[in-house]
């Protein structure tokens, strides 16, 4: 089943990365990965993806910043993103939201499937 | 407000009424029983003096130069010593000085007979005197040497060289009665000088004892006048003892809470306990005289004496120390625990691929090994997020955020969502009872989620599926629980259970961080011993109280009270969420 859809995850864990790109496949996405910031910003902006799935602490540029500058851009400003985090950080929650952020995850809280429910819900796939 | 500016005062109103009668020694010693001493001196001298010399002059004037002469003689005498007793410091020549004038005219009086002949009565006020001033060995010698001067006046009266007017069964009596006197007053001496060696005995002991406590020391008036201190609370205060015994203690520092707000003097713990009559303990941040300060535990206890307060001690002791190692091991096991973030997600996420199918069908054998590694591993995320909530309580600094809340839904929504949690399993049943008065009270819902949260989880847990669980939220003061400290203007929240309870010994660590009683731990291995810990915590932060009642395998009743105008906002850099609700949040 493919959902036509592409799905940049932009998450420095390689494992976690590794999880979500096989789940997110299978699921029939097409998927990008990025390791850092930088990365994400290029290929997001190159490659205008569906859905951002992004990370907040991160080498080269961190998640909140990787977001600034995605809203800065014309076809950026209106990106779908959810944030993924290992902080239970409220401070950091209400910037995101301030951001017009889609979600937000606490990924040690979350399932796989969950996530994947969360993807096709924000993309209108049943 | 500038430290150098603030002045100690010395209490100085009295000094000059204390150097007229303890004649200028007040400053040298300040030993009660030499003041007393040079009191009596001073005064007896005094009055020696004047009347000594009046008299002196009357016979002079009136032609009688046998007994105006030695009085004058006297009156000089004492005149000489109240002056030494303000130029030398020999208290003790001073003391001989008064003792052989007194006696010399005592012999006189004997001699002469004084006014109307009755100038021996004057006899007895000697022993009082030598005693006193000389305690009881001296104060022997002292009437001996007076029996012994008074029978050579009498012998020189046999042998006519000086004229008695008393006759023989007078004098006789006069010696047998001095005597006897003496004799009761070197008892009382005696007694006097036993019970003042236990005293100083006491004292040495209570002064070594005050010196060895590693904590500081200050015992203060009801009227919060230093009375006592010790060495180290000298040291930790910066100043010399001097400026503190005597002095009103909130003039010798000022407190702050740890947050650094000024503690007004009415909330500081020695007025608290002077007015509360409890025994006051926290900590707090000391602010010296010279405006440095330093993180400072601090116990203050009434002193009570017969029901009465008569003032307070406070012990006091620097935790700066303490506090950093403190801060440093929270901010470790925040950042461990959060690294072990990463690789728990990552064995969730592979295990929930591989049992979902996606890599191919399992075997069941498979199925049930993987669902236990799964299972493992939500614990180790459970007991990870329950150690990051403590490193972060702990470090102090989380944001609450206050919203009015109707307590009653957000207790029946926790309750819901414990039983969804445990619908596999059977469990007790639970009564609910709240107050529809209360309908909105200022909280932070996720603390006040993870209050209720812990406090309900434990008491499913630990009750057996045929028992009962009843949340209550009242209105304090109503509710009419017997045993419980009564907090007025508040909201008390109770969750009774019938279930295992809290074994007896075990009720004072309950609160402690990974504590678990020994009864729970066998039938549950799954407690992080971290729930009531968080909870009291949370509850101290945000100015509530906490405590319980139990009896082992009767049930256990927690209470939390909190204040009328409900948590306070402070807005740090970490929030703390409850479980579920972080996937709530996302739903947005």
């Amino acid at each position: 089943m493919n959902t036509g859809k592409t799905v940049l995850v932009i998450e420095d864990e390689k494992q976690l990365s590794q999880a979500l790109y096989t789940k997110l496949l299978h699921e029939g996405f097409r998927v990008l990965q990025a390791f850092d910031g930088e990365e994400g910003l290029m290929l997001a902006l190159t490659k205008h993806p569906d859905l951002i799935l992004m990370d907040i602490v991160m080498p080269k540029m961190d998640g909140m910043t990787v977001l600034t500058r995605l809203r800065e851009d014309q076809w950026g400003k209106d990106a779908l993103v959810i944030i993924m985090s290992n902080l239970s950080d409220g401070v950091k929650i209400d910037e995101g939201l301030q951001k017009n952020i889609v979600g937000y995850i606490i990924k040690s809280d979350w399932k796989l499937h969950d996530i994947i429910n969360k993807v096709k819900y924000t993309l209108n796939i049943q | 407000m500038n430290g150098s500016a603030r002045q100690i005062s010395r209490g100085k109103k009295d000094t000059l009424w204390k150097n007229f009668i303890y004649s200028g020694y007040s400053r040298s010693t300040t030993n009660s029983l030499v003041l007393r001493q040079l009191f009596f001196i001073n005064t007896f001298s005094m009055l020696g003096f004047l009347a000594v010399t009046i008299f002196g002059i009357i016979h002079v004037l009136s032609g009688s130069y046998h007994v105006g002469i030695p009085e004058l003689t006297g009156g000089f005498a004492f005149l000489c010593n109240l002056i030494l007793l303000r130029v030398s410091k020999h208290i003790s020549l001073v003391k001989g000085i008064v003792l052989a004038t007194q006696g010399t005219l005592l012999l006189v009086q004997l001699a002469t007979g004084g006014f109307a002949h009755t100038g021996i009565y004057w006899y007895f006020t000697f022993p009082v005197a030598a005693f006193f001033l000389m305690g009881k060995k001296n104060g022997i010698i002292w009437m001996c040497l007076l029996y012994v001067a008074t029978l050579l006046v009498l012998d020189l009266a046999l042998f006519d060289k000086v004229l008695i007017v008393y006759t023989f069964v007078e004098i006789r009596q006069l010696l047998i009665s001095l005597f006897f006197t003496t004799f009761l007053i070197y008892l009382y001496q005696n007694a006097i000088e036993e019970t003042e060696t236990v005293l100083e005995k006491e004292k040495v002991k209570d002064d070594a004892l005050l010196e060895s406590i590693g904590e500081g020391i200050l015992a203060v008036e009801k009227d919060g006048t230093i009375s006592l201190s010790n060495k180290v609370a000298v040291e930790l205060l910066g100043l010399q003892i001097d400026h503190l015994i005597g002095n009103k203690f909130t003039t010798v520092y000022s407190l702050l809470d740890t947050k650094g707000n000024r503690i007004p003097e009415g909330m500081r713990p020695i007025n608290q306990a002077l007015l509360t009559k409890e025994k006051i303990i926290g900590e707090y941040v000391v602010s010296k005289i010279d405006n440095t300060t330093f993180t400072a535990f601090i116990a203050a206890s009434p002193v009570v004496l017969e029901g009465k307060i008569i003032g307070a001690i406070q012990l006091f002791r620097d935790i700066t120390h303490e506090k950093e190692l403190e801060k440093a091991k929270s901010e470790f096991v925040a950042l461990a625990s959060h690294q072990l973030r990463t690789p728990i997600s990552a064995i969730a996420w592979f295990t929930e691929m591989i049992l979902h199918g996606d890599v191919g069908t399992i075997s069941a054998e498979q199925r049930e090994h993987l669902t236990l590694i799964y299972q493992s591993n939500q614990r180790m995320a459970t007991l990870v997020d329950a150690l990051l909530t403590v490193s972060e309580i702990e470090m102090g600094n989380f944001t609450i955020k206050p919203e009015p809340t109707d307590l009653g839904a957000l207790c029946h929504k926790v309750i819901n969502e414990e039983k969804e949690r445990r619908k596999l399993t059977k469990i007790p049943e639970i009564k609910e009872i709240y107050d529809q008065a209360l309908v909105k009270i200022s909280v932070d819902p996720n603390i006040m989620k993870i209050i209720l949260q812990n406090l309900i989880s434990n008491a499913v847990r630990y009750t057996s599926e045929k028992g009962t669980i009843t949340a209550t939220i009242l209105p304090s003061g109503q509710g009419g629980f017997d045993g419980v400290i009564s907090y007025k203007d508040g909201v008390l929240i109770t969750i009774a259970d019938t279930g295992y309870g809290i074994p007896k010994a075990q009720e004072e660590k309950i609160f402690t961080k990974l504590f678990r009683a020994t009864n729970i731990k066998e039938r549950d291995t799954d407690g992080t011993g971290l729930g009531l810990y968080i909870v009291r915590s949370i509850v101290d932060e945000v100015g509530g109280k906490i405590w319980f009642k139990s009896k082992e395998n009767k049930g256990t009743t927690f209470f939390v009270w909190l204040p009328k105008i409900g948590m306070k906002e402070v807005k740090g850099d970490k929030s703390l969420l409850p479980a579920g609700e972080r996937e709530q949040l996302s739903q947005v």
